[in-house]
């Protein structure tokens, strides 16, 4: 993924297009302004839900750690991180502009997937 | 160097045993656990597991099996935190007990055992040591630790762990499977 990703510490002001970011691992702290729908994946019970995501180019994805542990998105077919590790209470955001299937180089059995389509 | 079948067999119920058996002493015949002794069971049952990855770390080349004592560390590391903060701000102090003892003599005869092994041998038993610890300590959080803790917090500790646990246990069973 290559996109502008952020860290957010639990503060993440949906649909309003501005999300005020905090430190956050190797990510970049920024405020980033988006115009798009914005969609969320929970992380919980050891699973990223919903495990399939659809969305349209453009659009925003929050992963919100709600778990008790640390938790990452790492690409499956490069094995490279796209997120540092966030951990409970903290999120991740990010634009993605391809689809991809993820995991959790934590947990790797937690697996999930974004489609992305051009509209 | 392949460890044998009776070794194996003994680890395992070692260390099912020293929590299950425990956990059944605990639950016939002594009074309930109180909060600040679940508290010491939890914290020092993840510690032991924080050990047993460093251990692993520093005897085995398995990548596979690195991977996994690595995430067990960092895991059960944060439980551990989430654990100590919640006593601290409950205002309650571990208390040593059965339980928690059984514990750390389960631990002190597994290391006897994982110290006399290398290579691939370690390695397997490493793993069918994760397998069997994972397994005794799910059946001992669900059928004494949850049951028993009076506050609610804790409580919630404890049964939010419960899907991280499976999960390493899922975890272990795989790499169980990729070493030969």
């Amino acid at each position: 993924m290559t996109m502008k990703s952020i860290v957010v510490c639990s503060s993440v002001l949906i649909g309003t297009g501005l999300v005020i970011a905090c430190s956050g691992n190797d990510q970049t702290s920024e405020v980033a302004h988006t115009g798009s729908k914005t969609d969320t994946v929970i992380i919980e019970n050891m699973q990223f839900k919903p495990q399939e995501l659809n969305l349209t180019r453009g659009d925003t994805v929050i992963w919100i750690n709600k778990g008790v542990v640390a938790h990452n998105v790492t690409d499956k077919l490069s094995k490279k991180r796209s997120s540092g590790d966030f951990q409970p209470g903290e999120s991740w955001m990010t634009i993605p502009d391809k689809s991809m299937r993820y995991f959790c180089s934590v947990h790797p059995t937690m697996e999930g997937s974004v489609t992305v389509t051009n509209e | 160097m392949k460890m044998p079948q009776n070794l194996k067999g003994r680890m395992i119920s070692t260390l099912a045993c020293a929590i299950l058996f425990a956990c059944t002493v605990s639950a016939q015949e002594s009074p309930e656990l109180t909060d600040p002794e679940i508290a010491s069971v939890a914290v020092t049952a993840n510690q032991i597991d924080v050990n047993y990855g460093k251990f692993a770390l520093k005897k085995s080349k398995n990548a596979e099996v690195r991977r996994f004592a690595k995430s067990m560390i960092q895991d059960h590391n944060s439980i551990i935190k989430q654990a100590v903060d919640l006593a601290g701000k409950l205002g309650v102090t571990p208390k040593d007990n059965a339980v928690t003892q059984s514990l750390l003599k389960g631990e002190k005869e597994t290391f006897a055992k994982l110290e006399k092994l290398k290579g691939n041998a370690f390695d397997k038993a490493y793993i069918d040591n994760e397998v069997a610890y994972h397994t005794a300590v799910i059946e001992a959080v669900k059928k004494l630790l949850v049951p028993q803790t009076q506050n609610a917090q804790l409580k919630e500790l404890l049964i939010s762990a419960g899907p991280l646990l499976d999960h390493h246990l899922e975890m272990a069973k795989m790499a169980q499977k990729s070493i030969k």
